[in-house]
């Protein structure tokens, strides 16, 4: 699924965050990404859609090498992963339903069939009543779960979560863990999510990737 | 659809489309006036020898409708019985001979002079005559009027043109936000503006209809805003709006509203 190759992370060219990091993630893996805050982690994890691109080394997500990535491929990509943010990136002037719909409307397919499929997500997230609820109506842990229902809508093959239950409530982080463990478990999508701290009693096998001084190692 | 952002691309359009109209129907006024003088009037020559109209063919900008051959008969007549029958031989083979000649088109005022000199120039030719003092003020200020237009027509496209690239600059600031998100799920510039493209299209669409109708009911109401003598003229023309022209009116506000939102998505889409 992914497999990087002594890949550099950085902003600045003379500065690498991530320095040769090499590792492979399997299809239907569970990975966790943890270190210290400003570590890389997010870093790491935006360069898997190619929001940050390599300084040098090679990285291959769903066997496109975002190296050489061109714009179309590049969505093709993206249409392809599921991805989660810390700061939810919900669309203010769409409704929840809206939200949820558009990586279906992004893959073209019908208005009834990403209604539907909305509606169903609605209801994994606990959240069936909130459909015409504009994100600015919901608190921060509904509207994480709503930007994890949107992940989830257009079945990807690969979902990158970054801090997905960062400062949400007890209750909102449940269902969020627990629909990624879903994800993975029954329809084999594989799940990267960067985080402080893993969950105690995660109940499912994972493998842990931690940064520390710009290295990435498996633990 | 947001009608504020609607609105801001429709009223620079109606403007610009309804000059293009007042356009249309200037040149169409100056093509009429143009073919009435061509009717009424036609060049005098004056020569010592027969002339056919393959004698002026050489000539440059003279496209010759019909050249005719002024009968010397009646002068003669009526001074027969004024003149001794010598008198009259000699006056006979002295008197020229005299053409009108109708023009294809209407000249202008300088092709107008370097015809009249360059017919003076064929042997023969003593004297030439154009109409150029009867029409020059009534053409001149009509041609006037026409470039007043079009430049009033290409400053207000340039005017729309600017303040519909910032309309959709605004559009694109106002909604950076939502278009990163959708470029992060993989959807192309095209997908995240197409609000803006509908409201083009719409806009376009609307305002070529509002153009029309005034038009339409500027034709049926033309009474009571001109003078009757002008009616006779705005009216003929006004009814002879063509299809193709107003077809004109609809390509040119779709034409200049998608070079706008498409001219600012490349700009996005090279970021």
């Amino acid at each position: 699924m992914i497999l990087a190759d002594n890949i550099c992370l950085g902003y600045d060219r003379n500065k690498n965050i991530i320095q040769n990091a090499r590792f492979k993630i399997n299809n239907k893996d569970f990975v966790f990404i943890t270190g210290s805050s400003g570590s890389g982690k997010s870093t790491l994890l935006k360069s898997f859609y190619s929001e940050i691109k390599l300084q040098s080394g090679k990285l291959l997500v769903n066997q496109c090498d975002l190296n050489n990535i061109q714009n179309k491929q590049l969505r093709e990509l993206r249409k392809s992963i599921g991805i989660v943010y810390q700061d939810y990136k919900l669309i203010k002037e769409y409704t929840v339903e809206e939200n949820i719909m558009l990586p279906l409307k992004i893959n073209g397919y019908s208005d009834k069939l990403s209604r539907d499929q909305a509606h169903k997500l609605l209801k994994h997230v606990k959240l069936p009543t909130k459909a015409k609820c504009y994100p600015d109506e919901l608190s921060g842990g509904e509207q994480q779960r709503v930007a994890v229902a949107r992940a989830l809508s257009h079945n990807p093959k690969l979902i990158l979560a970054d801090e997905p239950t960062g400062n949400l409530d007890d209750y909102s982080a449940d269902v969020i863990w627990n629909l990624l463990k879903k994800a993975n478990e029954q329809l084999g999508i594989a799940v990267v999510v960067v985080t402080h701290r893993i969950p105690d009693n995660f109940g499912l096998s994972f493998r842990k990737f931690s940064i520390s001084a710009g290295e990435v190692y498996e633990s | 659809m947001n009608l504020k952002r609607f609105i801001s691309f429709t009223i620079p359009l109606i403007v610009m489309l309804f000059t293009f109209a007042i356009y249309l129907s200037i040149s169409k006024i100056v093509t009429s006036y143009e073919n009435s003088i061509n009717d009424d009037y036609s060049i005098v020559i004056v020569s010592t020898s027969p002339i056919i109209k393959s004698n002026l063919t050489s000539i440059n900008g003279l496209d010759i409708r019909d050249i005719t051959h002024l009968k010397r008969d009646n002068i003669l007549t009526s001074l027969s019985d004024e003149v001794s029958s010598g008198t009259f031989d000699l006056l006979k083979k002295k008197l020229p001979y005299f053409y009108t000649i109708s023009l294809e088109a209407f000249p202008t005022s300088s092709k107008l002079d370097q015809i009249k000199k360059d017919l003076e120039k064929v042997k023969g030719i003593k004297r030439v005559e154009t109409f150029s003092k009867n029409h020059d003020h009534v053409y001149s200020l009509l041609l006037l009027i026409k470039t007043i237009v079009a430049s009033l027509f290409f400053s207000i496209i340039i005017f729309t043109f600017l303040l519909m690239i910032n309309n959709v600059k605004i559009w694109f600031f106002e909604h950076q936000n939502r278009l990163s998100i959708i470029k992060l799920h993989g959807g192309s510039i095209y997908y995240g503006a197409k609000p803006i493209i509908n409201t083009a299209i719409l806009s376009s669409v609307v305002s070529s209809i509002f153009i029309i109708l005034i038009i339409y009911g500027l034709k049926e109401n033309l009474d009571k805003f001109l003078q009757p003598e002008l009616l006779t003229i705005i009216s003929k023309n006004l009814s002879t709006f063509t299809n193709l022209e107003i077809a004109s009116v609809f390509i040119i506000s779709l034409f200049l509203s998608f070079i706008t939102v498409f001219g600012i998505l490349l700009k996005h889409r090279l970021k």
